[in-house]
């Protein structure tokens, strides 16, 4: 008895070896990957390939607020459960994707309809599709070739992209935004870093609202509106929270030290 | 940083990514009519080019290459370029570390930042391989390493081998 719980221990302590998670360097999304999201609360389930959705195809026509707060999508994947009724009712995908919008100058494509005929199926591929689609990767890197580069995930600085006016994100939907009195923009601020010899953050939320509006963030991710009210460190952001809520999975992820530690020492 | 896991291809040299980043004919010789210097076939195909630059005066080890790269580098003798585009901005950490070891009579291991942010980025080590906070690093313990995990990552194939126990337990 005593010699097969000896054995067991073993096995077990030997598995957890193999299992061990830390001291491994993962490997990095290919840039045309970045930002992939597969939404799959149904689809395999109604016997559909789920849906790989690509950020990069919306960043540069519309900004996060709009799809985020406005139209309400959830920002972890999962969670919002959109199903195929949603999308035709007009709310989510559907909220564009309903053949009626008109957006630079083409009708976009409706989502999920009840009824489609052979030749409709080549619709539903376009998002739900069963294999990786190269032609995707090539507009990828055909888009990518005119922004400006950056070192990590997209490997495109979408901040420049924006301030240069290579892009222009639409923050306003007809019939879908309410106009709100605008807020005054904060001032820029600095965060102290925890250890000596690592500069301190630049934080400017100047550059965030462009994006973000003030909704995004407070009070769901950011309770504390005054400064200093939120206490956190890097190992919570490194753990998708705070900051890792958009860094680490759309916007540039946080192994780009340098662009937040900028404060000289 | 692992063997067979970043899936380059032939396109994607020839779209300039990874080798066709410098492999352009610009900065390194052109992927045509050059096949046959990467695939050879043999791995140790490198040897007549290595014998040829080893004979150069570096300051030499006994392990691995048998060159001591991180003093080839302090001497200058070698000026390994940082950036291809675009110049990242240096954080000068400097912080050195006293990593105690697990079993008496083995000296403590010294763990200097500077020799590695020289040749490094933070992100090359951190938070994958290492915890940013200090012994938090699950796991961290000589066996892990020597089977490639944590300082293994790099000391067991490329950096200098683990036999020269005395270069971080002095």
């Amino acid at each position: 008895m005593k010699k097969l719980l000896f054995i067991i221990l073993l096995i077990v302590s030997l598995a957890g070896l193999c299992f061990a998670q830390g001291g491994v360097k993962k490997k990095r999304p290919k840039p045309h990957e970045y930002g992939k999201v597969t939404l799959n609360n149904y689809a395999t389930k109604v016997g559909i390939a789920p849906v790989e959705f690509d950020h990069w195809t919306h960043r540069g026509k519309f900004t996060c607020r709009l799809c985020h707060v406005d139209i309400g999508f959830s920002m972890k994947t999962g969670e919002t459960q959109i199903k195929a009724a949603d999308n035709m009712r007009g709310y989510f995908c559907g909220t564009c994707h309903n053949d009626k919008m008109s957006f630079e100058g083409r009708r976009v494509f409706a989502a999920c309809s009840k009824e489609f005929t052979k030749g409709d199926v080549k619709r539903c591929e376009r998002c739900h599709a069963a294999a990786p689609n190269p032609t995707k990767e090539t507009d990828f890197y055909k888009f990518a070739e005119r922004l400006p580069k950056e070192r990590f995930g997209n490997g495109i600085d979408w901040e420049k992209a924006e301030e240069t006016g290579l892009i222009k994100p639409v923050d306003f939907l007809e019939g879908v935004s309410i106009k709100r009195a605008p807020m005054a923009a904060q001032k820029d601020f600095y965060i102290g870093s925890k250890i000596e010899g690592m500069p301190d953050i630049i934080f400017s939320h100047k550059k965030h609202t462009v994006w973000n509006g003030c909704e995004l963030c407070h009070p769901e991710i950011f309770v504390g509106v005054k400064k200093g009210a939120t206490k956190y460190s890097m190992i919570e952001l490194f753990d998708r929270k705070y900051c890792g809520v958009c860094h680490d999975t759309v916007a540039f992820p946080q192994i780009d030290c340098q662009r937040c530690h900028t404060k000289p020492l | 940083m692992k063997v067979n896991t970043t899936e380059i291809s032939e396109a994607t040299n020839r779209r300039g990514k990874f080798c066709g980043s410098c492999h352009n004919g610009k900065i390194a010789f052109r992927p045509n009519g050059n096949c046959d210097k990467c695939h050879t076939g043999d791995i140790g195909s490198g040897r007549d080019n290595y014998s040829l630059f080893s004979k150069a005066p570096f300051p030499r080890t006994e392990f691995g290459n048998g060159i001591d790269w991180v003093e080839a580098l302090r001497r200058k003798l070698i000026s390994p370029a940082n950036h291809l585009k675009s110049k990242p901005q240096d954080i000068p950490f400097d912080k050195t570390l006293m990593l105690e070891a697990e079993m008496a009579m083995i000296s403590p291991a010294i763990f200097p930042h500077k020799a590695h942010t020289e040749w490094l980025d933070c992100n090359s080590c951190h938070p994958d391989i290492f915890n940013i906070k200090k012994k938090t690093t699950k796991h961290f313990s000589m066996s892990y390493i020597l089977r490639g995990d944590f300082c293994g990552t790099c000391h067991l194939n490329v950096a200098f081998p683990m036999n020269d126990c005395k270069r971080c337990h002095p």
